[in-house]
């Protein structure tokens, strides 16, 4: 299994690009709207299309036949599996920061 | 503006990348609502593409290249005097068995027709050029190799002496030199680009000529800055022979410049017209092509 870590700067924006195709095949357009709507934040265009290019590279997503002159992006099944073990790490990681938090 | 950033900014990707995202990147860019914010962010991205796909294997034949660009003064300058001592040897000897008297101003011929072949042989030699090397930003990188070769030249000792008597002259000649060189590159990039090559013709010669105007003048005020007298200025430029030197300023004191920067501008400047045409015929056989199937950055 590939880890984003290994992504550099653009592992977080890895991570929110598979979260956002996790519903369906998203353009880039349709990933930068749906990153700002999730985390308040939009993603630059040379963020998202370096993290996209990584996430290729790996095989985790795939682009889809072109529509509309705009080039859809999908999760394959190694990249939803990446993308399960990913959040699993978090919740896990998440859950241990607030249960000492609470007994601190 | 906004679409010369925007190209600006993807020129600094790796031409993989660039072809496989460009159209995208491009896309989102020029829809934007917050351009220049985004534009740089793929600045920054663009040179940390840079900086994953930099290997030395890739980086020295365009070190190399520099190299040559750096050099080509120094052979320029080499050929033209080989030529020009070959010339006044060979005219000397006719016009002495012929009976002529050789007078100081017939010494210049030889000098302004071994300049000549030397600029014609240039031409000849850098037209085909782009189409065998490439070349990375030449509107920048051959007028400031050439000015850096011409310096190194400026501040050897006897070669030096040889390029000009005044060395602040000298300097500042060149730079002035290489600014007029980068903003006539820009121009006539452009200009070839919207397909005015004939206006992008014409800029390079009379551009060309002013700026070797323009340089002798900034010579001669660096050189004799108190005698300066903005009414003679103009008419220093020697390499039209038989025009006398204004009485304040010798002509002695330009030496080899005034030979060298004709042939480096017209270097410098028809390698620039032949890669902005070559770049512009590669760009139109593409759009012409069909489109070609993905190719993966990773893949060979």
């Amino acid at each position: 299994m590939t880890g984003l870590s290994q992504l550099g700067r653009f592992s977080e924006p890895a991570l929110l690009i598979l979260i956002s195709l996790a519903e369906g095949a998203k353009h880039g357009y349709a990933m930068q709207e749906d990153i700002a709507a999730l985390t308040g934040e939009r993603p630059g265009p040379g963020t998202l299309y370096g993290a996209i290019r990584r996430l290729e590279e790996q095989r985790l997503i795939e682009q889809l036949p072109e529509e509309d002159r705009r080039k859809p992006y999908r999760l394959t099944d190694q990249g939803a599996q990446a993308l399960q073990a990913e959040l699993v790490r978090i919740r896990s990681m998440a859950s241990t920061g607030l249960r000492r938090l609470a007994t601190a | 503006m906004r679409a010369t950033l925007i190209r600006l900014a993807m020129a600094m990707y790796p031409a993989p990348i660039r072809d496989r995202y460009g159209a995208e990147l491009t896309d989102l860019l020029a829809h934007s609502t917050r351009p220049w914010h985004d534009i740089a962010d793929v600045g920054r991205s663009a040179l940390t593409e840079q900086a994953a796909a930099w290997t030395w294997a890739r980086t020295r034949p365009q070190l190399r290249r520099l190299a040559w660009l750096t050099a080509a003064p120094f052979g320029f300058g080499l050929t033209a005097l080989l030529l020009a001592v070959c010339a006044l040897m060979l005219g000397t000897t006719y016009a002495k068995d012929a009976g002529h008297d050789v007078g100081p101003a017939l010494l210049n011929v030889p000098i302004v027709l071994s300049v000549l072949a030397v600029c014609g042989a240039i031409v000849a030699l850098t037209l085909p050029m782009p189409r065998q090397h490439h070349l990375v930003a030449p509107v920048l990188t051959v007028p400031a190799s050439s000015t850096a070769g011409i310096l190194v030249i400026a501040n050897l000792p006897i070669a030096g002496d040889i390029l000009g008597e005044s060395r602040s002259g000298t300097l500042l000649s060149t730079l002035c030199w290489c600014a007029a060189m980068l903003a006539l590159g820009a121009a006539i990039t452009v200009l070839v680009r919207r397909g005015r090559t004939g206006t992008a013709v014409a800029v390079l010669v009379v551009g060309g000529l002013a700026t070797l105007e323009l340089t002798s003048v900034v010579y001669a005020i660096a050189a004799r800055p108190v005698a300066a007298d903005w009414r003679l200025l103009f008419s220093v430029w020697r390499l039209r022979a038989g025009i006398a030197d204004p009485p304040w300023f010798s002509g002695d004191t330009f030496k080899g410049l005034q030979a060298m920067l004709p042939m480096c501008t017209t270097f410098a400047l028809t390698l620039v017209m032949a890669n902005a045409v070559h770049q512009r015929k590669a760009g139109f056989l593409r759009s012409q092509s069909p489109a070609s199937p993905h190719r993966h950055f990773s893949q060979p």
